[in-house]
């Protein structure tokens, strides 16, 4: 039967030149998102590259300082090399954030979060900024890459192709005919459904593998992607097939899909983002902006016991040293117990972030479009973990630094070419993106299909002729 | 091949049937006849299996369609009144598509055939449905029933909207079906094409068969009068209960 | 003639159980949607106003320290809600809402809403822009995709012709009873804002609910032609739908992609490097050795009259800082101005697609109106700039004038916690409707042509139908 429905499905696709006009678009539209989120991989590795070509020129440049035995550049005699603040200035490294190996498809998440990062003791994970200018006109049109049309339109494909399904079959008299045909008309109708199904699946899986192709991904990296889009195509298969089996006719087939597609990606992700509005209404990142800077200036009023006690609370290891002159140990201190406030800093915004992330967690639940969203996302390497995980990165090198930085300040020893590639040897430079989780998104997209297959069983028993 | 005994047939605070009997055998065409609401509909879809009764026993070919409706099903073929099909496959596809969910695999040389045999003419087969006309696509009806090999075959109004050409020559159709050993179940409004066509013809009103002629037997004439007497009389009984 | 079959279309609608359902609801998410962006809105603003009262409050209180150290503690400008913008929220969740201030640079608006909403971030706000630009045309869709299409698969439209109905009536009366139905919605979500609002902005209200109110008429007109073009009403109902899908999802942000792809920004680094590079040539406050602060010094002597900076009745590096600072807007106005210009070249590219789109025609007016849209953005980012300047300049001369020197020479600063406090905050002056509205007249003009197109459309389909569509 399901071979049946197949074929009458393809020869319906290929003899309507609508549902032929709405694959090309999906597929076109696709096959350019694809390239053009290459291409903004593309930019994202020259970002980095380039970041880390000038950081290799600028770390010649100083080896060249120390190789004449000069102790920086001739037009800033204030600047000594031997010295631990400009070493850490001038021993600037980049801290690179590797793209995913899929992160094409999502290029248009929007999160404009940084690619690289200069890293030096005083780095701000918080404030970096990433390399793209946004035209805010542009980005408020929200992106099209290939999770919003997997997102929007794949879903669309199904339902284009599958309008009327069972509404015709209803309203024309066909089904008493398949009835004494085949016996099982439910079956029928199920079968058209699947075959639709497939095609969408088809063509999903077809700007999948494309994606997969142009990146030069994986199978390990594909497949959960294939995957999440089976699943997805098969939660919506099941709603056109809830539909298909209670419609009375095409319009009511129509007007029932089109509701739950608009209630499915577009009504319970507008509320959603509207409640996300909410949480962050009343926040004016005042922890990152006055109050940081009045916490840094509140350093300066810090007794030297307070100051140490934070300190050692932060960096034991500083604990087995004593500064050798008082005022450059508490200058270095005080610099020291910037990272503290920024780690704070760092823990406020975790839970505002976690308060965001129970939000679309919830959301996923009720919506089969967010669920799958959410989870590409996250496979593309440009979900918010993956920013978090490049911040830490970035607070974790820049504590590193500060340690050595403020030992060295303490010992109040002339610094050299080796202490300077030490300080270079210690700091990393790229951050993987982190796993990413999927199977919860997958099980989601399951239990939609089941609950959409169990309840499309229990209305048609209830439907007459069905 | 098709039996109907005692089959009752209740909606809420309606009774559509009442202790139906009713028997066509092999190579028999049975004409219902009937007003608007009399149970036609009803006792055709009782036998295709779309309702089941509340009492009674239905056999096609010997099986239980109560029990069993896939199974009769599977010795039964069906044409409606107006036969729908799916308007962007041509003749030809359509027959193989409804053979095939029938569990026959025909091809385009059986299916022409097949086509033929109901009467619908080559030039026509591979043109899509949506061009047919209402004649053509009763014959593509009759084309899948006959296709089917079934033993027996329901007609729902298959003359209505039809010419008298277009009505002739399916009447011609469905005489060939039984003499090919069908039985034939044909639910149908008009008189003088039931008398023609039919082997035997019943009656039924307000859910009960009041009477069957063996169509030879009656001039048309007569046949129009006592379905007159008959369905007056059963509106009347029917006023006369109401108002008692 | 018209009234009746009017009358007739709206019995229809509401004894049809689709009408009702599609009313309520959409009655019900329009007011859930004005409802809690007014909430948020009104709670953004509150924290917005405890946060600017923070920020006073850290600069007031501060400890008198001198001018150039203010000048690098720096006061934060926060960005004000559009004038409409529980209406349309516009631009505002994608632009920073918060700029430090300070001496020597110009900072970006930093801690954009949008952010927050981590994966959301591809998903429109439930606001009531959305509901009139987005669901009132779906409703629209829904509503009247077969009001002509079933018609004529009833034999109804037989039935009516015979009767004596011409085309035109009828499609004018279909017409308007299924814009009478988005009016109500958009009226609804209007007049909710006007009822719950704290100050009513007339001419930009009435601006709003007219742009509104001409694209449901274009998209009433283009439901009510489809549905008497097509054979069946599921045609209608995937034509339409999928049109909607298009104008409402696919082609803005085809828009915005190949307005970017057409005339990319430059990159951060690139624009930062030729900007720094840039104000290299120009002073530097702290750089003893440059050549053109010893131009300045000298021209501060001779305008004094004396042979040393120890002479001078005045602090040099506040003058110092001034110049720098002068030369500093100058290259930032050249750059930026070059940036503002980029931005509005890559917005206009992008509003070509409203000749073919008339709901980005609708947003990108709706935005301008509200005051929430770029022209808005920038002129705030222009504000906050001649804020930042005025700021730094009246701390760069009370560096340089506030001092004395005592007796021994010796200088002294003179600044008091009055002069610090003297400082009023900043105040957003919005751009008027006229300044915004003159900004997208190609829109307008798009929005106009659309609405011409829409009462042709359904002038020529009242033809075709008149002559052959009937059956």
């Amino acid at each position: 039967m399901i071979r049946a429905a197949v074929g009458l499905e393809l020869r319906n696709l290929l003899r309507s030149p609508l549902r032929l006009i709405v694959l090309a678009l999906v597929l076109g539209a696709g096959c350019f998102v694809v390239v053009q989120g290459q291409e903004d991989v593309d930019r994202w590795q020259e970002a980095i590259e380039t970041g880390q070509t000038e950081a290799e020129e600028s770390l010649a440049e100083v080896r060249g300082y120390f190789a004449a035995g000069e102790p920086g550049p001739a037009d800033r005699s204030w600047v000594d090399l031997t010295q631990p603040r400009w070493q850490d200035y001038y021993a600037a490294t980049r801290l690179a954030r590797t793209p995913a190996p899929l992160a094409g498809i999502a290029f248009a998440s929007a999160e404009a979060g940084a690619v690289t990062m200069r890293l030096t003791r005083s780095s701000d994970p918080l404030l970096a900024t990433g390399n793209k200018i946004e035209n805010p006109a542009l980005a408020a049109a929200g992106g099209l890459d290939l999770v919003t049309v997997l997102t929007l339109l794949i879903p669309l494909l199904v339902l284009a192709l599958g309008l009327e399904i069972g509404g015709y079959e209803r309203a024309a008299g066909v089904l008493p005919l398949v009835r004494v045909q085949s016996g099982r008309d439910r079956a029928w109708i199920w079968a058209r459904c699947l075959a639709v199904g497939l095609i969408a699946a088809a063509a999903g899986l077809v700007l999948t593998l494309l994606a997969a192709f142009v990146a030069g991904a994986g199978l390990g990296d594909v497949l959960p992607l294939a995957l999440l889009v089976l699943a997805y195509v098969a939660a919506w298969t099941a709603l056109l097939g809830a539909v298909a089996l209670v419609a009375h006719n095409p319009s009511h087939g129509a007007v029932a899909l089109g509701a739950a597609w608009i209630v499915l990606c577009v009504l319970i992700p507008a509320i959603a983002v509207e409640r996300a509005a909410a949480l962050a209404a009343d926040d004016f990142a005042l922890d990152l902006t006055v109050e940081a800077r009045d916490a840094g200036a509140a350093l300066a009023a810090l007794d030297d016991e307070a100051l140490y006690a934070g300190l050692w609370a932060r960096f034991p290891a500083l604990q087995e040293q004593t500064p050798e002159r008082r005022e450059t140990g508490r200058r270095a201190a005080r610099e020291g117990m910037r990272i503290v406030g920024l780690e704070q800093r760092m823990a406020q915004r975790e839970q505002r972030a976690q308060a965001q992330a129970d939000l679309v967690a919830g959301t996923s639940l009720a919506s089969p479009a967010v669920a799958f969203t959410h989870a590409v996302e996250r496979l593309a390497g440009r979900g918010p973990e993956a920013t978090r995980a490049f911040r830490h990165a970035i607070a974790a090198a820049a504590a590193e630094r500060m340690q050595l930085y403020i030992a060295a300040s303490w010992s109040g020893a002339t610094l050299d070419a080796e202490d300077f590639e030490r300080l270079v040897a210690a700091t990393p430079d790229s951050v993987a993106p982190p796993p990413s989780a999927w199977w919860r998104e997958l099980l989601i997209l399951v239990t939609w299909t089941l609950g959409l297959v169990g309840l499309a069983t229990f209305l048609s028993r209830r439907t007459p002729g069905g | 091949m098709i039996e109907l005994e005692d089959v009752v047939m209740e909606y809420p605070g309606h009774r559509a049937l009442d202790r139906l009997r009713l028997s066509v055998s092999a190579g028999r065409v049975y004409g219902l006849l009937g007003p608007n609401g009399a149970g036609k509909s009803t006792t055709i879809n009782l036998v295709t299996g779309l309702l089941r009764p509340t009492s009674g026993s239905i056999r096609v070919d010997g099986i239980d369609a109560v029990a069993e409706p896939e199974r009769a099903r599977g010795a039964l073929a069906y044409v409606s009144e107006s036969v729908a099909l799916y308007p962007f496959l041509s003749g030809i596809e359509n027959l193989q598509l409804f053979s095939r969910l029938a569990g026959r695999h025909l091809d385009v040389g059986e299916s022409s055939a097949c086509l033929l045999r109901a009467g619908l003419q080559a030039d026509a087969h591979h043109r899509r449905i949506g061009t047919y006309s209402k004649g053509m696509r009763q014959k593509v009806g009759l084309a899948i029933a006959l296709a089917k090999e079934a033993k027996a075959i329901v007609l729902d109004e298959p003359s209505a909207g039809l010419d008298p050409s277009a009505s002739h020559d399916l009447a011609e159709r469905v005489r060939e079906l039984a003499g090919n050993g069908l039985a034939v179940l044909m639910a149908t409004h008009d008189l003088f094409r039931a008398r023609e066509t039919c082997d035997t013809v019943g009656l039924l009103v307000r859910g009960v068969l009041r009477a069957e002629w063996d169509a030879s037997e009656v001039k048309d004439r007569d046949l129009e009068a006592a379905y007159l007497d008959l369905v007056t009389e059963g509106a009347s009984n029917a006023a006369g209960a109401a108002s008692a | 003639m018209i009234h009746t079959l009017f009358q007739n279309e709206w019995r229809a609608l509401l004894r049809d159980g689709r009408g009702i359902v599609l009313l309520v609801v959409g009655a019900l998410v329009a007011l859930v949607a004005t409802w809690t962006s007014a909430s948020t809105d009104s709670r953004h603003d509150l924290a917005q106003d405890a946060a600017m009262q923070a920020a006073r409050t850290a600069w007031n209180e501060r400890q008198v320290d001198s001018a150039h150290g203010r000048a690098h503690y720096g006061d934060f400008v926060f960005r004000p809600s559009g004038p409409l913008s529980k209406l349309d929220s516009g631009l505002q969740a994608v632009t920073g809402r918060v700029v430090y201030t300070e001496a020597h640079r110009q900072n970006d608006a930093v801690h954009k809403p949008q952010q927050a909403s981590a994966s959301l971030l591809r998903y429109d706000r439930l606001e009531p822009s959305t509901v009139l630009q987005l669901l009132a045309p779906l409703v629209l869709v829904l509503a009247g995709f077969g009001i002509v299409s079933s018609e004529r698969e009833s034999g109804r439209l037989r039935l009516l012709w015979i009767s004596g109905v011409r085309a035109l009536p009828l499609m004018v009366a279909k017409t308007m009873a299924l814009w009478t139905l988005g009016a109500a919605l958009c009226v609804l979500v209007v007049g909710a804002h006007v009822l719950f609002a704290d100050a009513v902005d007339l001419g930009r209200t009435t601006a709003f609910l007219a742009v509104h109110l001409a694209t449901l008429w274009i998209v009433a007109a283009l439901v009510t032609g489809a549905s008497a073009w097509a054979r069946r009403s599921g045609t209608a109902a995937a034509l339409l739908l999928s049109l909607w899908v298009l104008g409402a999802i696919v082609l803005p942000r085809l828009a915005a992609m190949t307005a970017a792809a057409m005339d990319p920004l430059p990159s951060r680094d690139a624009f930062q490097a030729a900007m720094q590079e840039d104000r290299e040539q120009g002073l530097d406050g702290h750089n003893p050795s440059d050549a053109r602060r010893l131009k300045v010094e000298q021209e501060v002597l001779a305008e004094y009259g004396v042979e040393s900076r120890d002479e001078l009745p005045v602090n040099l590096g506040g003058l110092i800082m001034q110049a720098d600072e002068e030369y500093g807007a100058q290259v930032w106005d050249r750059h930026f101005g070059d940036l503002e210009q980029h931005l509005e070249r890559q917005y206009a590219l992008a509003g070509g697609f409203s000749f073919l789109n008339p709901l980005q025609a609708t947003n990108r007016l709706s935005m301008a109106i509200a005051g929430t849209g770029l022209a808005s953005h920038l002129e705030f980012l222009r504000q906050t700039e001649g804020y930042r300047r005025e700021l730094v300049r009246k701390l760069n001369y009370e560096d340089a004038h506030g001092v004395e020197r005592n007796e021994e020479g010796r200088m002294r600063r003179t600044t008091t916690k009055e002069f610090y406090t003297s400082f009023a905050a900043f105040e957003y002056e919005p751009l008027t409707l006229g300044d915004l509205l003159g900004r997208r007249v190609a829109d307008q003009i798009a929005l106009a042509t659309w609405l011409l197109g829409a009462c042709a459309f359904v002038l020529f389909t009242a033809r075709h139908l008149d002559r052959r569509g009937v059956l």
